[in-house]
């Protein structure tokens, strides 16, 4: 058991290097670079710069050098002192901008997560256990409306009932008078108050998936021989329901909490964005369409590894729940 | 109680279910009883009922079922009328594993895969008794070294798929008798096994239930599994106990007419398989004795197929599986060679690799087309390879899962003339129709789904579908395993007739030794990837060279209670003087 975490924990570093390797590739990929993009910007605005300047900017930037060299500086800096580099469209470290994001980002997301499952799991095994009841086609009802709307939708009709009818104020994560003060009791009220919105509407659209999903998987358990074993030995109902079929039936869940990691940094941009969330989503949207490369590339590079320790997780947590893995 | 001495009572027990417009009446209307001690046998085909009997027992029929009639049970603490509690009543969930202990078929996926068997046993003894942790874990042990599994307080740390399928399956006996129940209910515990496992597996079920004088109801459809086993017999057909007799009664002075239709279908051992009746060894037929080599169809020689199992961090294989280890063995035009063995001894894997469904690892098998030419089919490729599978065709264990359920029956058996590059409908669609007559179903059947056909129609249609290409070679592998005993007896004959009408070569692959020696010409038996013997069917059966081959044939139940007494009788005389 050990030695398979281990084991894995050692893949993981080959692993990493490649993706950072590929990670460089992509954001260098499109046609041109930051200065390129900047002096379209400057031309907008009806000023110009001259050629000789353009060359001196990218030396500046470092742009000017092999993409080897680049690569290097920035892996190497990253690895060593934990530097992303410079964010060149915001003129700051891109660990600052980074790590406060990243912060509120796993929190949102992991509360809408938990919320996900404690609403999806418990009406999936209901659903599955009274299959064709009055209360199981309520729920599917629920579930494909709550699957069809979307994030965005949701999250405007929310904005919009809060602000209407219960007078909150709402979108960001705080009140404008609270976002730049230090953390008091007073501000994490202020945050719990607005986080609601988007935990709530974040975790309705995965619950209503999620709870199909467990429907579907628990049936399937309920069909199989050990249940009625687990009765013949004198088991009452919700025993044998939640001792032995829902085991069974969460492992997909535990397989999918790998790509639910990096799903919560880089999903559901459109709501952020909506939602005004400070949250990494539109901040890697701006950097992409910036070209701010050392940004959108510690982004990407932190997504990754995000993934990678997500299915770590995932396999550690499926090996410790199933034993037919554990020994295969 | 009618009778104060029964253990158990039913009657007129009627089972139904409505449907949207109509009910379905499963059972309707049986009595049958158990004494403490007794072993009643319940046979009878699929949709007979007798699995439901078994749940109306403990109550856990599907939650649908409407039921009427009485199921009395002698508990401990007085007569319990079971049908008059709720299932979910602490009553009924007393009695169930407490008093009454159920086994099942499925040794693999009864048992919860995610608890070990130690955590399993012990959960029955908890529900029903007060022992603390210590004594838990001494009993379950105890349990284990019952059932004779090794290292009994190793095996309660095991897993189910760490185990073998008759390990499993004495797990499941130890559960069921975990709190000393009087009442056993086998449903049908033996049948996934082979029959090595399945011998040793009744014998400890007979011990146990002598040692702790249980009553059994013993669910089988197969009448050799009873007559090994069962003090009494109870036949069952649709829903209703066509009689129940002592088990020679029944077997030798059976009076319901289904009874007699039954035991005149089951395939039983010849009279001389191993030598118990020497008069009734056949000369050998003089057809055999020319044994030309221009007969020769397929010729087998030192095929070997061997699975990667194992790998290195630079893919080189450190490990493998041989599942096929030199192989040889030739078949003649127009026979049948019967290949048996037990599951994963590679029977099917041969048949695979012949078809080319696999690419063997070493090995050659050639076949003769109908042009008389050899063809060496390891070597062949592509589109050669795909005009040669028109010659060799293959016939499924499972009628269910080896039809597509989204195609008509024209489109599943024109399929294969398709795929040969047919592309006119109008002669597709005459040569399924003529086929589905000679399979003996209606051409107009030809639009429909397979949902809409029986078990043993769809076995029909794969069988028509086999034979669309008119190949020269028929693989059928475990094709009459899955169906009842009538429905099989049914599709041998029809195998029989299309052997001879169409002059047909068969591959026959199974684990069912009655059923093969009235019908192959030459057997093969393989063990663990080799062919350990073969030879002709009547030298086989009535005189087996090899030990395992010896050992396989003496585990054969036999639907005979008298011959099976002989022969236990013989067996334990030949082990005491070894």
């Amino acid at each position: 058991m050990l030695w398979f975490i281990l084991k894995r924990i050692l893949w993981s570093i080959p692993t990493m290097v490649l993706i950072s390797i590929a990670t460089f590739i992509i954001i260098q990929l499109p046609p041109g670079d930051y200065v390129t993009a900047y002096i379209a910007e400057l031309e907008e605005t009806g000023e110009s710069i001259s050629a000789l300047e353009a060359v001196e900017l990218r030396k500046s930037f470092g742009l000017d050098r092999p993409m080897i060299v680049q690569y290097w500086d920035w892996i190497s800096n990253i690895v060593f002192y934990g530097d992303f580099g410079l964010s060149l469209d915001w003129k700051l470290p891109v660990s600052d901008l980074l790590w406060d994001r990243i912060a509120l980002t796993l929190m949102i997301s992991t509360l809408s997560l938990l919320l996900t499952w404690v609403i999806a799991i418990p009406i999936g095994v209901y659903s599955a256990t009274r299959q064709y009841s009055v209360f199981d086609y309520v729920f599917t009802v629920l579930g494909f409306l709550g699957r069809g709307i979307p994030d965005f939708l949701l999250a405007l009709v929310l904005m919009w009932m809060g602000f209407a009818y219960f007078n909150f104020h709402v979108g960001g994560l705080f009140s404008p008078e609270m976002a730049d003060a230090p953390w008091s009791l007073a501000k994490f009220w202020d945050l719990l108050v607005h986080l609601w919105v988007p935990v709530v509407v974040l975790a309705t659209g995965g619950a209503a998936g999620l709870l199909r999903v467990m429907r579907a998987n628990m049936l399937e358990e309920l069909g199989k021989p050990y249940v009625e074993t687990a009765y013949a030995q004198g088991m009452g109902e919700r025993e044998v329901v939640w001792r032995y079929p829902v085991r069974v039936a969460l492992n997909p869940f535990f397989s999918t909490v790998g790509w639910a990691l990096p799903a919560l940094i880089s999903g559901d941009v459109i709501t952020a964005v909506v939602l005004n969330l400070p949250t990494t989503g539109p901040l890697l949207l701006r950097a992409l369409l910036n070209q701010d490369m050392y940004m959108a590339g510690g982004f990407i590079l932190i997504l990754s590894i995000f993934t990678i320790i997500g299915t770590l997780l995932s396999d550690i947590l499926l090996t410790l729940t199933d034993p037919r893995i554990r020994h295969a | 109680m009618r009778n104060p001495e029964n253990l158990l009572e039913i009657e007129n027990l009627k089972v139904s279910f409505q449907m949207r417009n109509f009910t379905l009446d499963a059972v309707k209307g049986i009595d049958l009883s158990i004494k403490p001690g007794e072993v009643v046998g319940v046979v009878g085909e699929s949709g007979s009922g007798k699995s439901l009997t078994a749940r109306a027992i403990l109550n856990l029929m599907p939650r649908t079922a409407q039921t009427a009639g009485s199921v009395k049970f002698k508990g401990r603490d007085g007569v319990v009328s079971v049908l008059d509690h709720g299932r979910e009543s602490r009553t009924m969930r007393e009695l169930r594993g407490g008093q009454i202990g159920m086994i099942f078929q499925e040794p693999m996926t009864a048992l919860s895969p995610v608890h070990s068997i130690g955590q399993q046993v012990m959960k029955t003894l908890t529900l029903h008794t007060d022992q603390r942790k210590k004594a838990l874990e001494d009993r379950a042990a105890e349990l284990m070294d019952l059932v004779q599994l090794p290292d009994p307080r190793g095996m309660l740390k095991k897993y189910p798929h760490q185990l073998s399928g008759g390990m499993r399956q004495r797990a499941m006996i130890a559960m069921a008798l975990s709190c000393n129940p009087s009442l056993l209910l086998a449903d049908e515990p033996t049948t996934a096994l082979d029959v090595t496992t399945e011998a040793q597996i009744l014998n400890l079920i007979r011990g146990l239930q002598e040692q702790f004088n249980m009553g059994v109801m013993f669910i089988t459809h197969n009448f050799g599994v009873v007559a090994e086993l069962a003090d009494r017999v109870t036949v069952m057909n649709h829903g209703i106990v066509e009689e129940t007799g002592t088990i020679d009664e029944i077997f030798y002075e059976p009076k319901a007419a289904y009874t007699q239709k039954l035991l005149s279908l089951i395939p039983r051992l010849p009279e001389y398989a191993m030598a118990d009746n020497v008069e009734a060894i056949p000369a050998q037929p003089a057809a055999f004795s020319k044994k030309a080599d221009e007969d020769v169809v397929l010729k087998v020689e030192n095929l070997k197929m061997y699975f990667p199992t194992q790998k290195d961090w630079r893919g080189r294989v450190t490990e493998q599986l041989k599942a096929v280890d030199d192989v040889s063995f030739t078949i003649r035009r127009g026979e049948t060679f019967g290949l048996v063995g037990e599951s994963g001894s590679g029977k099917s894997t041969v048949a695979r690799a012949i078809l080319r469904a696999y690419q063997p690892t070493a090995g050659t098998v050639s076949f003769q087309a109908p042009d008389g030419n050899f063809h060496e089919l390891t070597e062949l490729q592509g589109d050669r390879l795909r005009r040669m599978r028109a010659h060799m065709q293959m016939v499924f264990q499972d009628p269910y899962s080896s039809l597509n359920p989204r195609m008509t029956v024209e489109q599943l058996i024109g399929e294969p003339m398709v795929n040969q590059g047919e592309t006119n409908q109008k002669l597709i669609r005459e040569k399924a129709a003529a086929l589905l007559h000679q399979v003996g179903l209606k051409p107009d059947m030809l639009s429909r789904y397979p949902h809409a056909f029986s078990g043993g129609q769809r076995q029909r249609i794969g069988i028509a579908r086999a034979l669309v290409t008119n190949p020269s070679f028929v693989v059928l592998d475990e094709s009459v395993s899955a169906l009842d005993v009538s429905i099989a007896a049914q599709t041998i004959d029809l195998l029989r007739e299309l052997q001879e009408t169409l002059k047909l070569t068969y591959l026959f692959i199974t684990h069912d030794l009655s059923m093969i020696a009235n019908f192959a010409d030459n057997i093969g038996v393989m063990q663990k990837g080799k062919l350990v013997e073969a030879g002709d069917t009547v030298s086989f059966f009535a005189n087996p060279r090899e030990a395992y081959s010896r050992r396989l044939l003496n585990a054969v139940p036999i639907p005979d209670p008298r011959r099976a007494r002989r022969l236990q009788a013989r067996r334990e005389k030949e082990a005491l003087s070894a």
